[in-house]
């Protein structure tokens, strides 16, 4: 125990330097905006603005851009209490009751239980990391090539479960950007895959490009075609503070929330979306009179608003101790990380112990100047929206370019984020998810390094991947996973929750 | 286009497209020497994946004649040519023209995406952005990127 609070201490010293907390400040600000603003979610920013954070040190680059993660998460309920336009999917739901609370006169009620809610489950998850995180870490010391190769299988398909609409459509997603991930020069033997004498992709596709054609551009181009502008609505914030009463009917909405998006934050594919959304079915489930609900109840605001800033955090979890990443967002942080000279994983925790406890330690930080910045901007943020999308979007396009133009200064790039976006576009209409084929982009070349080693190691035998008992027990449960997702009534659950 | 009635069409266009995607990586990958299953090699992965990507896309495109119920919904090219448009245009540009004018033609051109863009304001809007842009990435983060026309 005092371990851990002499590592949260060195932690704390790390992220205490004045341009530290500046970074952090300005990442939870520009996450508070994409958060506002509907049509530009974290991981196209975060993969915008991958190149600038590669001349910072790699503690203030990963504090900048967790910031605007679960800033996002902060910033997406104002939109969604205020104008009912959820700026994120992860606020999606808080509309349904939050707006009906606006209506109501209880603006400032709602928005200041979503803000005090995040941030209970902001200081909870954040002691979630520091207790879980050595403990996981130690654990997955012991993996080598066979556990490695089968946590990954568990990750991906854990990703399937929990992704939206079809499963085996996210199956054949994963296994594209798997496919995708071996294009360009294989290690083992310099044999250059797919790369049709184009010399920019030897060192295989950039997962920048790949991100922000997917996320970004494909995003901009489906809401041009639907081509309503926003309406704003002008609602009087009046009396900012929650009454007693409003406290009293959320207080358990919170915990629970809290409780519910730590665990699914945690899980492969989790991570802030799901969250709220299992956070308001749990609510309205437990609720006394589930008929309140839409109508305005509190707990639809403050459960979910504690879920989906609880799960965008210790999403971080599995990144940091076993350089798994959760999802989409964790994928583009693990890229970072990469790129910053840091191998993701439990050598994380010991080969830059300041850095581990820094990030956990900012996360607290910014959670706090999240609660004290955001409700005295949210003025700012709703004027902000007023800003039309025709002149936003030529705006984030030229961000995109400069973005991508700049990790390498080749327009090779920028083109395969042309196709990439061109893909999103054509997986948007037909129903495709873009995050499971990035999270198999990401884990493709660490999934095919490890089976081959297995493979050398165990002289073909595929058995090394159940006599050994963390791997076995690792594909145990993805096949467990898998199994209940085919199972008819689970999938029928699954549907049921998703269309809650 | 088809000469069948399909129900699902989202997952059989869907399924189609992995389809294509199997089809392109044991073509192109077939002169890559696929190894034992000890030692793998380059194209042992490739070309398993793109055989499972035939497998599960033909899955979802047969099933999907059949079973579900979906339709691709409307799309419109202005939007897809125009933003796609002008990033391909600052790709061919950048490096020859810079920064400053690159950066107005994107903005420029995909203004043109949305219907309601005017002339004046989109000029506008594209000398505003090859400004802030220029400030911001050349003065304020010193990226090393031509700034004008060499």
């Amino acid at each position: 125990m005092t371990d851990i609070f002499n590592s949260l201490a060195l932690g704390f010293s790390a992220v205490t330097t004045p341009s530290n907390l500046l970074f952090c400040l300005i990442g939870a600000l520009i996450g508070t905006l994409i958060g506002v603003l509907p049509g530009i979610g974290p991981v196209a920013t975060i993969a915008m603005l991958l190149p600038i954070t590669f001349g910072l040190k790699p503690l203030s680059a990963l504090i900048m851009l967790a910031g605007i993660y679960y800033g996002a998460a902060y910033g997406g309920s104002t939109t969604s209490i205020l104008v009912n336009l959820p700026g994120e999917a992860s606020s999606v739901v808080t509309c349904i009751d939050g707006y009906r609370m606006a209506q109501q006169g209880r603006a400032g009620a709602a928005l200041a239980i979503a803000a005090l809610g995040s941030f209970f489950a902001g200081c909870v998850s954040t002691l979630l990391i520091a207790l879980f995180g050595p403990f996981l870490a130690s654990f997955s010391q012991r993996f080598s090539s066979p556990e490695y190769f089968s946590l990954m299988v568990l990750g991906l398909i854990s990703a399937i479960v929990l992704a939206h609409g079809s499963v085996i459509k996210a199956v054949a997603m994963i296994l594209l950007g798997l496919f995708l991930s071996l294009i360009g020069t294989d290690v083992n033997t310099g044999v250059a895959r797919y790369t049709f004498g184009i010399p920019e992709l030897t060192d295989g596709l950039g997962f920048v490009p790949i991100a922000m054609g997917l996320f970004g551009l494909s995003e901009i181009i489906l809401n041009l075609e639907k081509g309503q502008e926003r309406m704003i609505v002008s609602s009087k914030i009046r009396g900012l503070w929650p009454t007693r009463k409003d406290f009293k009917e959320s207080w358990a909405a919170v915990v629970r929330g809290t409780f519910l998006g730590s665990v699914l934050g945690v899980l492969p594919g989790g991570g802030a979306v799901i969250s709220s959304f299992a956070s308001y079915t749990l609510e309205k489930r437990l609720a006394k009179d589930p008929s309140r609900f839409g109508k305005g109840a509190i707990e639809g605001v403050a459960g979910p608003e504690s879920a989906n800033n609880a799960g965008s955090q210790t999403s971080f979890i599995p990144l940091l101790t076993l350089g798994l990443p959760s999802n989409a967002v964790m994928a583009l942080m693990m890229g970072a990380m990469i790129i910053q000279g840091i191998a993701p994983g439990p050598g994380v925790m010991q080969e830059h112990p300041d850095l581990f406890w820094g990030m956990v330690a900012s996360m607290w930080i910014g959670n706090l100047m999240l609660v004290i910045i955001n409700l005295p901007l949210i003025g700012l943020w709703v004027w902000l929206l007023r800003v039309p999308y025709r002149f936003l979007f030529p705006a984030i396009l030229v961000f995109c370019c400069i973005g991508v133009y700049s990790l390498n200064n080749s327009p090779a790039e920028v083109l395969i984020m042309v196709i990439f976006g061109l893909l999103g576009y054509v997986f948007a209409k037909t129903g495709c998810e873009g995050a499971p084929l990035l999270l198999g982009f990401i884990l493709g070349p660490l999934m095919e390094e490890n089976l081959r080693r297995a493979m050398l190691i165990s002289r073909g035998d595929p058995m090394v991947f159940l006599n050994r008992p963390i791997s076995a027990v690792l594909l145990v449960m993805s096949a467990v996973l898998l199994f209940l997702v085919i199972f008819p009534t689970v999938r029928k659950k699954r549907e049921e929750a998703f269309q809650e | 286009m088809i000469p069948f009635h399909v129900k699902n069409r989202q997952d059989f266009y869907g399924g189609l497209l992995f389809v294509a995607f199997g089809v392109f990586g044991v073509y192109f990958g077939r002169s890559y020497a696929l190894g034992t299953i000890i030692r793998m090699g380059p194209g042992y992965l490739p070309i398993v994946l793109s055989y499972a990507l035939i497998v599960i896309g033909a899955y979802i495109s047969i099933k999907a004649i059949r079973f579900g119920e979906s339709t691709i919904e409307q799309y419109r090219w202005r939007p897809i040519i125009l933003v796609l448009g002008s990033i391909v245009i600052f790709a061919f540009f950048i490096v020859k023209f810079g920064l400053v004018l690159s950066i107005f033609l994107v903005t420029f051109v995909s203004s043109f995406g949305t219907r309601q863009a005017r002339w004046m304001g989109s000029v506008i809007l594209g000398i505003f952005m090859a400004v802030l842009s220029t400030f911001l990435f050349i003065y304020l983060l010193g990226l090393p990127i031509q700034v004008w026309p060499r």
